[in-house]
């Protein structure tokens, strides 16, 4: 990896239409910047628990069936496996001397290894670009950085256009912001609701609540590292989408009809995953001098 | 008729009352976002620029949900009779729907929303058990042929739910012992790319997703009823539809879950001299004709009770939900049980707004950009 001021042959996912309508603005590509972080999903956290401890001392009893609940040891390794795959990306971002990552797509790929063992793998991907200030346009070439106020690159899922779009609008990209929640579903409920055309309550919550925790968590982060006030706290968040993914505890062969069966509770992943933006620092000639007015047109290419 | 009866979203009996309030992580969350200032959208640039341009501002990303067991209810019918409506569904499918929307109202007007926009209603099926081992089931029929086992192996019939696995562990096993491989999952039990949940047969989660939005006059954008408006909208329909005049006053759907015996189902055959003749299934016709136009005419109902002048972006879908007996040769088993169809219609209804009557030019242009690519990297940009 070059550290060169401008590399000139850099390596990038863009479009042709994203690299036109970025190097008009002055912005030039730094390299395809990748991320990853593995990890177990040890899904021995979630499903019936034994607590002896609590059966001996306690009023607790031996085995705890399965509830319909956060698994909050899942959802913290699942939300450090993120950050670490988008951090290791700013940080290959800092190195090629990038202002900022575009086009970051999150990447997640479900592995069962041997021994039993359910690896989950985070790809963060996206393009590197820096502001060129001999090469920019006339009228912006002072135009202050994007960085971030500790000097890190900011990271963003916005393609080219849209990126330029909203420098235009007066606004900048600040990171990639996800949150997490996994939840498991005690599937024993379900034998309450026999034969009747009516609402599953207990589920809808325990759906609702995860979606929501989801993007509450997105938010705290947000704050616990910019607070308001703080020159890169966020105004927003565009683009947000809540995901979902399952981790079903995994048995090989037969035994597997047990789980399709429903005796084993399913596991599922929540994800938010969002751009969050900030307005730019006053006086930033990036900022559209008029309101761009939209045009209504017709295309003639069909 | 007499069974056109509007279906009421009253609630249906069952077990456990539903859930009536938002989850705590919601209130949390709406706080916060107040408390911040801080707007979250899944709006994409653009329609979050033209959002603004219209005189909006996004509030927050909102939604609701509800999981719903549908009982499937086959009608006993006289043989030879029409086909006819399946009303306890009709309410059942209704009511999910209702209470995901009306969760994700609650949520809106917990912003302080005027309304939604972009509101994607998404219905879930694959808590269903079976359908779920159906997918695992084709892709090791389709390895297994790939291998050289023939059909008549891999072709289980009507146990196969019971059977497909031990057959094909059997086949998976004898493979890796030929390949020399240490025993190892076999490729259709890795967990598949979308969530999958066996929540049990006949459960059917509905969400309705979307971004609240304020408008920045004193003008009041919520609907009569005084509920914020919800619409299935993009930003770049939005904003053509206020520029030009018009409000969003609020969603408005039908929907009809109707069987048609099998006997509406049977071409006729020839008789002994006579071949079988190409012709209409007049049974079937009408019985889809009846069914789709019972679905519209109470999304005319809803309109009507908007005091709508109009709806637009009308959307019919035809569903056949997961309360098929087996997923063997779904086909040709709608022959002997009857087809169960749900028609739904959907559309967002507008009023014109006083006092404006701001004229859109449209303008042609050729686009020079390649249409494939912009699809590729999700840039929205026709």
């Amino acid at each position: 990896m070059t550290t060169a001021q401008r590399p000139v042959p850099a390596l990038s996912d863009l479009s042709v239409t994203e690299f036109l309508t970025l190097s008009r603005m002055g912005f030039l590509p730094h390299g395809l910047v990748v991320g990853a972080s593995v990890y177990e999903a040890d899904t021995s956290a979630s499903g019936a628990q034994i607590d002896l401890w609590g059966a001996l001392f306690g009023n607790a009893p031996l085995v705890r069936p399965v509830q319909t609940e956060e698994v909050v040891a899942l959802s913290e390794a699942v939300r450090a496996a993120r950050m670490l795959a988008i951090e290791r990306m700013r940080m290959q971002a800092a190195a090629v001397n990038a202002e900022g990552v575009v086009g970051v797509r999150l990447d997640v790929e479900h592995h069962l290894w041997r021994g039993n063992h359910q690896v989950v793998k985070f790809v963060a991907v996206g393009t590197a670009i820096g502001f060129d200030h001999a090469h920019g346009p006339e009228e912006i070439r002072g135009a202050p950085t994007l960085r971030l106020a500790n000097g890190a690159p900011f990271t963003s899922d916005l393609s080219g256009q849209d990126f330029v779009a909203l420098l235009q609008a007066g606004y900048r990209p600040v990171t990639v912001a996800s949150g997490t929640c996994v939840y498991q579903l005690n599937l024993q409920e379900l034998g309450r609701y026999q034969g009747y055309n009516c609402e599953i309550a207990e589920y809808t919550r325990a759906f609702f609540d995860a979606r929501e925790t989801a993007m509450a968590r997105l938010q705290y982060d947000l704050f616990s590292w910019w607070p308001v006030g703080h020159p890169d706290a966020p105004t927003g968040i565009v683009g947000m989408t809540v995901s979902e993914t399952a981790h079903r505890p995994q048995l090989m062969g037969p035994a597997r009809n047990a789980v399709v069966a429903g005796s084993m509770a399913p596991v599922v992943e929540f994800t938010a995953v969002g751009t969050a933006i900030t307005p730019l620092a006053p006086g930033d000639p990036r900022r559209a001098k008029t309101t761009v007015k939209p045009l209504v047109v017709v295309p003639l290419d069909r | 008729m007499s069974h056109h009866r509007p279906p009421p979203p009253g609630p249906a009996p069952g077990p456990v009352p539903p859930s009536p309030a938002l989850p705590r992580h919601a209130h949390e969350r709406i706080a916060e976002m107040k408390a911040k200032k801080l707007f979250t959208c899944d709006l994409s640039i653009n329609e979050f620029l033209l959002v603004k341009e219209a005189g909006f501002d996004c509030l927050g990303l909102v939604m609701g949900t509800s999981i719903y067991q549908v009982v499937p209810t086959v009608p006993k019918l006289e043989k030879g009779s029409p086909g006819c409506e399946v009303y306890e569904m009709t309410k059942a499918l209704y009511h999910a729907r209702d209470l995901a929307m009306s969760r994700m109202e609650q949520e809106a007007e917990e912003l302080g929303g005027d309304g939604i926009i972009g509101v994607r209603l998404v219905v879930n099926l694959d808590g269903d058990p079976q359908r779920l081992a159906w997918k695992q089931y084709r892709q090791w029929q389709a390895w297994a042929h790939e291998q050289g086992y023939p059909r008549r192996v891999t072709n289980l019939g009507a146990s196969w739910f019971s059977t497909w696995q031990r057959v094909a562990w059997g086949q998976w096993t004898l493979w890796c012992q030929r390949m020399g491989w240490p025993a190892q999952p076999a490729p259709w039990s890795l967990p598949p790319r979308e969530a999958s949940y066996a929540l049990g047969q006949n459960v059917v989660e509905f969400m309705a997703i979307g971004t609240a939005v304020k408008h920045r006059g004193p003008e009041s954008f919520k609907n009569k009823k005084g509920k914020p408006f919800q619409s299935d909208l993009t930003g770049q329909e939005f904003w053509m539809l206020v520029r030009s005049g018009y409000r969003p006053v609020g969603f408005v759907m039908g929907n009809c879950v109707y069987y048609v015996p099998p006997w509406l189902l049977k071409p006729t055959t020839g008789g002994f001299f006579t071949r079988a003749k190409s012709c209409e299934l007049s049974g079937y016709t009408h019985g889809l004709y009846d069914a789709r136009e019972l679905a519209i005419e109470r999304l005319q109902w809803e309109a009507e009770a908007l005091e709508a002048t109009g709806v637009v972006d009308v959307t019919v879908t035809e569903h056949s939900h997961a309360w098929q007996r087996s997923y063997v040769n779904l086909g040709n088993a709608a022959l002997t049980t009857g087809e169960m169809i749900e028609l739904f219609v959907i559309g967002t209804a507008v009023v014109p707004m006083p006092g404006a009557d701001r004229k859109l030019q449209a303008r042609l242009v050729h686009i020079a950009n390649d249409r494939r690519e912009a699809q590729r990297f999700g840039g929205r940009e026709e």
